[in-house]
């Protein structure tokens, strides 16, 4: 056996073999015999030919056709009908490459023509997909309701079909060094930074994984600070959205197998943003942007302004609310940060067992979670239910967020805020809230800014983040991604001025 | 975007924010204590001394556009003088990081956290202060400026003195006499101190112009209203005597507040206060850090102000009662005098005689 893989290691290319025989071994050892390769023999007169083809990856349809046409015209033309995908490969193509090819789901058709290889390959890959679907995790009430899938071809079809521009530029790479990944950067070039396409295209070619697996995996390959709870790519499904974002001169990055788009650069505010804001009535799409801020601010803060009021600052609390919550509180055998972190910790067990039940079941845990778990905790005395009040407005606000990742972020960095709340009171959040702020401005999305239009501050950038003006006033491009033209559009609504 | 560069604009915000988070809740009283009730004409005296004081160091800057004032030092005086003046320098800023550290920790210990260690609440100080001390200039002024959003929740907090004010208190104006409204410019020029960061900072500016520098004055001018405008709103809400015995008559106005959810505004207030003041502190570790680095000729100025975190903590720990925290404050107008408004005059015209200029 050892004796046979020294010989077999010699041999590089194809045309090095000397018969049909040790060609159909080499492939076979290349392979690791595997036993889906499958590996068909025609005989017919001198012309010896083998087909060669991973049999879990082709089209069986194609390959019944392929078949047929060989076993009846094969011997008697060269040319191969329009309806078979086929291109000429030189004879000496490496094993390697030849298994590459094997392994991207072509047909391998090697005939020995008087001493020389003829090597042909045909398309075959059978790919399965899902239907193009809204995305659960995504869902708007107007707009587009288009999702992507996770076939990387069909995706950027949704996208430049949305973009169609001879200046969306798609750009091709191979992430993975024991499988290798198709995925995909797109951007437009007359808008897009060319020094952060440049710092984007460095950072996925010194990705060295070896499966990508999905784009969430790679993400922490290529963001800028691993230690940061903020998500610093924004992950979408929607082609719609992803479409806008490269209108701002953001650049988008996509793989095969997986239907989520990364999205950079971006600033803290783009998470706040969803595509029904500009679908709906500005006032209505501002008054939403500000209620997502305020459930930012309540869901990190609110239990530990509730913890250090009730444990330091009771005085705080007007006098007629003194009595009713002094009632709630004196009977608890716990202090308020065991009682919140009890309940806090209940819900995200209810929302972790929910996540992943079938439909039906999560109901029922979420009856049970809620009804059973939060009524019960208050009867048996072991948690106020001002406290239960609390937490489940911190739960709500939690869910607000429209971005899945920054919503994690808030609900992992509120325990933070509870413990210094229950040490030191309103002192311990305010530094609490320093380190954060700090943090957020020492973070950076693709090296530019998070806090963008804010630290630093751009005047016009305000226009898109905590509020929302009409449409029309939205004429210029945030500044965070440095936008090649600001410039969104010219002057509309010039017939409200020409009338008069 | 130029890394460890900022726009006038920044400037502005940097100055503002170091002079507003020094004194800005307990300055009326140590004016009124002077002044009496002519404290706002002190004040409006003190600013215009300020600006006075900021034209001196634009002139001062202009002689030395790329250069830090630190290194300037050097240039004008030669090498050894010049270093022991950074030293002597550096050791006024480790004492002004000090007297607001001290202050913030005696502020918190007596308002809200009464039985937490001091030792604690200088670490709850002195720690986010750190974290962003160690960074660049770009992003303390970011900081700076984000904060500043938080100075209007200030001025409108104490709008609510107008529900009821008696500006008879103010009457008869110029009653105390120009000597005591003179004596009351002194506290008033201490309350403002924090303008010195225009001279440290200022080689930072991305375009070294006089209109940019000019920012810094508009910086120290916003500061000047936001106090004539807390002092006055103190003055018609407190009698005089009233005043004078009171420590933190900003805080006492919004004790008196009570809103229909929040019964005392001040606690809720004061956690606003911390994060703004904070700036004070960061702002002061960067620059003492960047002094130790021109004095040492280090890299980075990251060890220096790691090492001057911990210095000043634990000094600080050993500054328990209010008799030495005042002993130190009132030290100050003369640390000022000396250093913030001295040293820079006495360079400009040294420069001026040696013919320097730091322009490389």
């Amino acid at each position: 056996m050892k004796k046979d893989q020294k010989r077999f290691k010699k041999l590089q290319n194809i045309n090095q073999c000397k018969s049909f025989n040790e060609l159909i071994e080499q492939i076979d050892f290349s392979s690791g015999n595997s036993d889906d390769l499958t590996t068909i023999v025609l005989d017919y007169l001198d012309k010896q030919t083998v087909l060669l083809y991973y049999e879990s990856l082709v089209d069986t349809n194609k390959q019944s056709n392929l078949l047929e046409w060989i076993s009846e015209m094969f011997w008697k033309t060269d040319e191969f009908p329009d309806t078979i995908d086929v291109k000429i490969q030189p004879s000496d193509l490496s094993f390697t490459e030849a298994i590459e090819f094997l392994l991207d789901g072509e047909t391998l058709l090697i005939s020995d023509d008087s001493g020389i290889w003829n090597i042909t390959s045909i398309k075959s890959l059978k790919v399965f997909q899902r239907s193009i679907q809204e995305p659960k995790n995504e869902q708007i009430v107007r707009g587009s309701h288009t999702g992507f899938n996770e076939n990387l071809i069909v995706n950027l079809n949704l996208v430049r079909s949305r973009l169609k521009s001879p200046h969306l530029i798609i750009k091709y790479f191979s992430i993975g060094s024991h499988s290798h990944r198709k995925t995909a950067l797109i951007y437009l070039n007359d808008l897009a930074d060319p020094m952060l396409v440049e710092e984007f295209t460095m950072r996925l070619n010194a990705v060295d994984v070896d499966l990508a697996f999905s784009v969430g995996y790679i993400e922490e390959f290529i963001e800028d600070s691993n230690y940061s709870p903020f998500p610093q790519f924004l992950n979408t499904e929607k082609p719609e959205r992803t479409a806008a974002n490269l209108m701002e001169g953001r650049i988008a990055f996509m793989m095969d197998g997986s239907p989520t788009c990364l999205i950079a650069p971006v600033n803290f505010f783009t998470f706040y943003q969803s595509p029904d804001d500009y679908n709906g009535r500005f006032l209505v799409g501002t008054f939403y942007r500000l209620l997502r801020i305020a459930s930012f601010l309540i869901a990190l803060l609110l239990p530990a302004i509730y913890i250090a009021t009730i444990s330091f600052h009771f005085e705080i609390i007007p006098e007629d609310l003194t009595l009713p919550a002094k009632r709630a509180v004196q009977d608890i055998p716990y202090p308020p940060l065991f009682e919140a972190l009890i309940l806090e910790l209940t819900i995200e067990l209810i929302r972790e067992a929910g996540i992943r039940l079938p439909n039906p079941i999560g109901q029922t845990i979420g009856i049970v979670g809620g009804l059973v778990i939060g009524d019960a905790v208050v009867n048996a005395g072991f948690i106020s239910n001002l406290m239960v009040i609390v937490v489940a407005l911190t739960a709500i606000s939690s869910f607000v967020v429209p971005s899945v990742e920054m919503n994690t972020a808030v609900r992992i960095l509120r325990f933070p805020f509870m413990i210094l709340a229950s040490l030191f009171g309103f002192t311990g959040v305010a530094a609490g809230i320093i380190i954060l702020i700090v943090h957020l401005i020492k973070l950076e999305s693709l090296t530019t800014p998070y806090l963008s239009p804010i630290a630093p501050f751009h005047v016009s950038g305000i226009k898109d983040t905590f509020i929302r003006l009409p449409g029309s006033k939205l004429d210029t491009r945030s500044a965070d991604a440095h936008p090649l033209n600001r410039k969104r559009f010219g002057r509309n609504r010039w017939w409200k001025h020409a009338k008069k | 975007m130029q890394k460890n560069k900022i726009t006038g604009w920044q400037l502005c915000f940097l100055t503002l924010q170091t002079q507003l988070g020094i004194s800005a809740l307990s300055m009326p009283t140590d004016i009124a204590a002077e002044a009496g009730q002519d404290a706002w004409i002190s004040m409006i005296l003190g600013g215009l001394t300020v600006q006075g004081i900021i034209i001196i160091y634009i002139w001062l800057i202009m002689r030395c556009k790329t250069v830090s004032y630190f290194d300037f030092l050097s240039m004008v005086y030669g090498k050894f003088l010049g270093k022991m003046l950074l030293l002597f320098t550096i050791l006024y800023l480790i004492f002004m990081l000090l007297m607001v550290i001290s202050s913030f920790q005696q502020l918190i210990t007596d308002w809200i956290n009464i039985f937490t260690p001091t030792w604690m609440i200088l670490l709850l100080l002195l720690i986010p202060s750190l974290y962003l001390a160690i960074d660049n200039i770009t992003l303390i002024a970011r900081f700076s400026m984000l904060i500043s959003f938080f100075i209007p929740v200030l001025l409108i907090v104490i709008l609510f003195v107008y529900a009821a004010p008696q500006f008879l208190y103010l009457l008869p104006v110029g009653s105390e006499g120009y000597k005591a409204i003179i004596k009351g410019v002194v506290p008033a020029v201490a309350a403002l101190s924090g303008f010195e960061m225009i001279l440290f900072f200022s080689h930072y500016i991305k375009e070294n112009k006089r209109s940019e520098l000019k920012k810094g004055l508009i910086g120290s001018g916003i500061v000047t209203f936001i106090y004539i405008y807390l002092i006055i709103s103190v003055q018609v809400f407190f009698y005089i005597d009233e005043l004078k015995i009171v420590p933190y008559p900003v805080l006492y106005i919004m004790k008196a507040l009570s809103l229909m959810i929040i019964d005392r505004v001040d606690i809720l207030f004061l956690t606003f206060w911390i994060i703004i003041s904070t700036a004070v502190c960061i702002n002061y570790l960067f620059v003492t850090g960047t002094g130790v680095q021109s004095l040492l000729n280090l890299k980075t100025h990251k060890y220096a102000v790691v090492a001057i975190t911990f210095i000043v903590f634990v000094i600080s720990i050993f500054i328990e009662s209010k008799v030495e925290i005042n002993m130190i404050q009132n030290q100050l107008f003369s640390m000022l005098l000396v250093f913030a408004v001295l040293i820079p005059t006495l360079t400009l015209m040294v420069s001026f005689l040696r013919k320097k200029v730091g322009d490389s």
